[in-house]
């Protein structure tokens, strides 16, 4: 479960800015990445391209920034797709959605008090 | 520029909430006051009623495009300095973003240092000019001497485009055939920006040899490989500051140009020999004769150093596509040269007016100064006469326009041994110009063409010849440097 949040990602933040501020920041990115995996759900069962490109485009900065490396090489690998003018979209890109899960889950027990 | 209290203001307008909020913090632990907004409508709203000194600028918004907020923030009076944040696959718009007067942009993801260090340059520069712009102003118009001449719609563009760059950090990316002024934009561009206190570094990419570049270009530790005696400052390091203008970027070896992104990318870097990284803020301009596209296309130069550098493309035109601005340039360095040489030319004759004006002017504003240089050191007297111009002029007069007209003045007083002497050359200016010219009883046809690079091929080697093998003298006299001599021998 670790190897989805990339702890040296989250050290140096807690270097920089300190653990109170640090825990603040990953509960704020729990939160939103929480809410993009609600519109993403919604998004991939209805084929609405124009969410998921809008989800991803997020997901693909913030995630690398809180240390969720798989999240954001997945969601920039389908982000690309979707801006290219044939905009592809594979079966396999609903496993993003799994991904996510999985990740907040790690996030949640490991940072379970800042949420 | 207004701020709400001591610290000064940063807008972040970036739609991700845990995104800008790691923004915000960093720069706030930084010493910075911020306020994030996750629309491009808020932030307009509290840009209206009060501008920061900084915004941090994401292109992608949900409402309208970061570049209209760009647009609305240039054309208020006292305008924050913008930088642009982007992802990969928005790089084109950020492009565009610089053209509307961004400061800088930086590629998402991005560090904290990188982040930090644009927003330093950006307060620093507000500060210089806020200095500057309390100073008399008979001290502004006396900066720096180096100035363009030219009426003619292309260099109309050029300035406005270097007006343009003067404010942004942006990089600047010049191309243009050799002798056209590439070096002097690079001037321009750090003698009237903010950067002018700082050092202007120039390196000759084509004139380093390739084993020497990275030690040249980021410095080196002692002992770090034989020759390195003492620690060296690089020329990223001294061009701290100011601004790093990189002459036949072209030709930097594709290691290097890897290394070059990276520390455009980082702002970072460290010397041969060290593990120590040093930040250096620079400015880079950089030329090319080449088209710099069309490497990338041959696989000889990094696409993405291509766009990273290629923010503000500015294309100068050749001399021969300036029209009156020959004339112009023309008088400005006879009175130039007359004051160095202390000699009174006042005037071109009517009949050296018309040679420039029709010549091609294969070697551009370098050939003209050298033309006019020799004319002033040789000769003397109230006006530049036709028997004044110099034998290598003839000589290089390829085409047919300066043939024909030369020959009305000059040809017939010579023999007929000096013209069949350059009858390679003579042909060769028929040629170029038309396919089918008759000459006396010969008539040309298309299999008679010689390509373009065996016209030049012939031009230099022969150059080369009269020079006794002396290259850089045959690479004054053609108007071209020598590096460039050396990189077309190579290439045949």
């Amino acid at each position: 479960m670790n190897s989805l949040i990339d702890e040296s990602v989250i050290q140096n933040m807690k270097d920089d800015l300190g653990k109170d501020t640090c825990h603040k920041l990953i509960g704020l990115f729990i939160e939103e990445t929480r809410l993009l995996l609600v519109d993403l759900e919604h998004a991939f069962e209805v084929m609405d391209l124009a969410v998921i490109e809008n989800a991803t485009h997020i997901l693909k900065n913030s995630a690398m920034l809180y240390g969720a490396t798989s999240v954001a090489i997945n969601a920039k690998e389908i982000n690309d797709r979707l801006c290219s003018p044939r905009k592809i979209i594979n079966n396999t890109d609903k496993q993003l959605l799994a991904l996510i899960r999985t990740t907040l889950k790690a996030y949640n027990s490991k940072y379970n008090n800042a949420v | 520029m207004p701020t709400t209290s001591k610290k000064t203001l940063v807008y972040i307008v970036e739609d991700s909430l845990s995104s800008g909020a790691l923004y915000s913090s960093q720069l706030e632990k930084a010493g910075y006051e911020t306020k994030h907004f996750v629309d491009g409508y808020s932030a307009l709203a509290a840009i209206k009623e009060i501008m920061p000194s900084v915004i941090i600028q994401d292109v992608c918004l949900p409402d309208i495009s970061g570049l209209n907020v760009l647009q609305f923030v240039n054309r208020q009076k006292s305008p924050a300095r913008v930088i642009i944040i982007t992802s990969n696959s928005s790089i084109d718009v950020a492009v565009d973003a610089m053209r509307l007067g961004g400061f800088d942009f930086i590629e998402k993801p991005f560090s904290r240092e990188r982040m930090i260090t644009s927003v330093q340059d950006a307060v620093k520069q507000i500060n210089l000019e806020s200095i500057e712009s309390k100073k008399v102003k008979t001290e502004v118009l006396s900066v720096p001497e180096i100035s363009f001449i030219g009426e003619s719609l292309a260099m109309k563009t050029v300035f406005r485009l270097l007006d343009s760059a003067l404010r942004s950090k942006a990089s600047v990316f010049v191309t243009g055939e050799s002798g056209t002024g590439k070096e002097v934009c690079a001037q321009y561009l750090h003698s009237f920006s903010a950067r002018k206190e700082a050092p202007l570094i120039a390196i000759n990419c084509a004139a380093i040899p390739g084993e020497l570049f990275e030690s040249e270009f980021f410095g080196h530790m002692k002992g770090s490989f034989s020759g390195a005696v003492a620690d060296r400052k690089g020329a990223v390091e001294a061009a701290n500051g100011g601004t790093l203008f990189l002459d036949e970027i072209c030709e930097m070896d594709l290691n290097l140009q890897a290394k070059l992104l990276r520390f455009l990318q980082t702002g970072t870097f460290t010397r041969v020999g060290s593990t120590n990284v040093i930040q250096s803020d620079v400015r880079v301009v950089c030329a090319t004769n080449r088209h710099p596209a069309a490497e990338v296309g041959e696989g000889r130069f990094r696409e993405d150093l291509y766009y990273r550098l290629n923010v503000i493309p500015i294309q100068l035109p050749p001399l021969r596509e300036r029209g009156d601005d020959i004339l112009l340039l023309a008088n400005s360095i006879l009175t130039d040269k007359n004051q160095e040489n202390e000699k009174g030319f006042g005037q071109f004759s009517s009949d050296v007016q018309s040679m420039f004006m029709k010549y091609d002017w294969p070697g551009n504003i370098r050939e003209l100064q050298n033309i006019i240089e020799n004319m002033v050191v040789i000769h003397s007297g109230d006006e530049i006469t036709l028997d004044m111009l110099p034998e290598n002029f003839a000589q290089s007069g390829l085409n047919i326009t300066f043939q024909n007209t030369f020959s009305h003045h000059r040809v017939n007083n010579h023999s007929n041994n000096h013209s069949n002497s350059h009858s390679n050359y003579n042909s060769n200016s028929h040629l170029n110009n038309d396919a089918h010219t008759e000459e006396g009883d010969h008539r040309y046809e298309i299999k008679d063409i010689i390509p373009m690079w065996l016209v030049e091929k012939n031009a230099i080697e022969k150059a080369i010849e009269i020079c006794d093998g002396n290259i850089p003298l045959a690479a004054a006299h053609l108007g071209v440097s020598a590096s460039t001599i050396y990189r077309k021998i190579k290439s045949w």
